[in-house]
């Protein structure tokens, strides 16, 4: 009597597949980075005065913490996505800003605030809040794509030692 | 070469920091050297005074006109211990708020800088859109300012360069929103910081002496 055949079938990947997931991880790493960077070079006050134009945070201390934390956090996930440390933490953690971003900004549509200016990408670039709701909408969606490529042969986690998948 | 997970995963957590703060000092480049001066009729308060304000502010800017009655509350509270500085920061996406600056100086030549600062701030609404009529010149009239010395001052290439003069200020300061206030050169952005904590600080720099 045949054995039944109890291995699980591989389905072949696509050769495209891991170099979209590390583009993928390179194209937020690199936003966050190029958006974190002026922003953490700049005085805080000036992206503390944005924060407070969304109207959600009540108090000024904590806008001002805000102001000084978050663009050194989208900074070193950044480059830590862009050089493959603790890959999947870090895909998440993007996914996760870019999401609290598309919630704030749909919040200031709905409320009819006018923004001076959005504060996402740094203050040389300022788009409209709808193409700021869709571009972070894409990189959510590229975010989602870095963490289920997870770490490859090019990331610092394969040197690190937790290998590549 | 390490060869612990640890230590490689140390190696690798250090490269990501020193990357993070090597792009922000970069960035940021180096401190340039300014001072607070400026014209004497741009001023308000002793010179001597244990606190100095400096405000950049744009004449086209509304949240720059939502400022005067903060500041002027302020500079009521503290009186003699204030020194206030007015500085041009006019934004490139204002058109005429670099011409308002050079025509807010030219009133101030003839001493009457700060009734025609009160009067661009209270007429935005009038000037900015107005099209093909001069009315800055109307408020300098109705100001009692000599017509001729004030037109002739306006074309000056030297009252454009002042105004120039403090927009650099401005950007070696890394001014990007107006109007931005420095109290004893700690930066608050806003009418809102400058009540909110900038009063707090003013406080505590008259305590401390």
């Amino acid at each position: 009597m045949d054995r039944p055949n109890t291995e699980k079938e591989v389905i072949p990947r696509h050769p495209a597949l891991p170099w979209l997931g590390i583009a993928a991880r390179m194209l937020v790493g690199l936003v966050l980075v190029m958006s974190g960077t002026y922003k953490a070079a700049a005085p805080p006050e000036e992206f503390a005065l944005v924060i407070d134009a969304y109207r959600m945070i009540p108090s000024a201390d904590l806008i001002q913490a805000m102001a000084v934390f978050l663009p050194w956090l989208e900074l070193l996930v950044g480059f830590a996505l862009i050089l493959g440390y603790f890959t999947r933490h870090c895909a998440v953690a993007a996914a996760g800003m870019f999401g609290v971003f598309i919630t704030a900004i749909l919040s200031i549509k709905l409320r009819g605030i006018d923004l001076p200016n959005c504060g996402c990408f740094g203050f040389g670039f300022h788009p409209q809040p709808l193409q700021t709701a869709i571009m972070d909408a894409l990189l959510f969606g590229a975010a989602l794509l870095a963490y289920r490529h997870g770490p490859d042969r090019l990331s610092l986690d394969n040197w690190g030692g937790s290998g590549y998948n | 070469m390490p060869r612990s997970v640890f230590a490689r995963r140390l190696w690798s957590g250090s490269a990501v920091v020193l990357a993070s703060v090597a792009s922000v000092l970069i960035i940021r480049g180096r401190h340039k050297a300014y001072a607070s001066d400026a014209p004497a009729y741009r001023q308000k308060g002793p010179a001597a005074a244990r606190v100095t304000i400096v405000e950049f502010s744009d004449f086209q800017c509304p949240a720059c006109g939502y400022a005067v009655e903060p500041v002027q509350r302020l500079l009521g509270l503290y009186g003699q211990d204030v020194r206030f500085v007015f500085k041009h920061f006019p934004l490139k996406q204002h058109a005429k708020a670099r011409a308002a600056a050079a025509a807010a100086d030219c009133a101030g030549r003839q001493g009457k800088f700060w009734e025609f600062h009160d009067r661009l701030y209270a007429s935005q609404a009038d000037w900015v859109p107005a099209q093909g009529k001069d009315p800055l010149a109307d408020y300098a009239r109705d100001l009692g300012l000599d017509s001729a010395a004030f037109s002739a001052c306006r074309a000056d290439p030297a009252t454009a360069a002042a105004v120039e003069k403090d927009l650099q200020e401005g950007n070696d300061r890394w001014v990007l929103s107006t109007p931005t206030f420095f109290i004893n050169d700690k930066r608050f952005s806003g009418s809102r910081q400058l009540t909110d904590r900038g009063v707090l600080w003013i406080d505590r720099i008259l305590k401390k002496k």
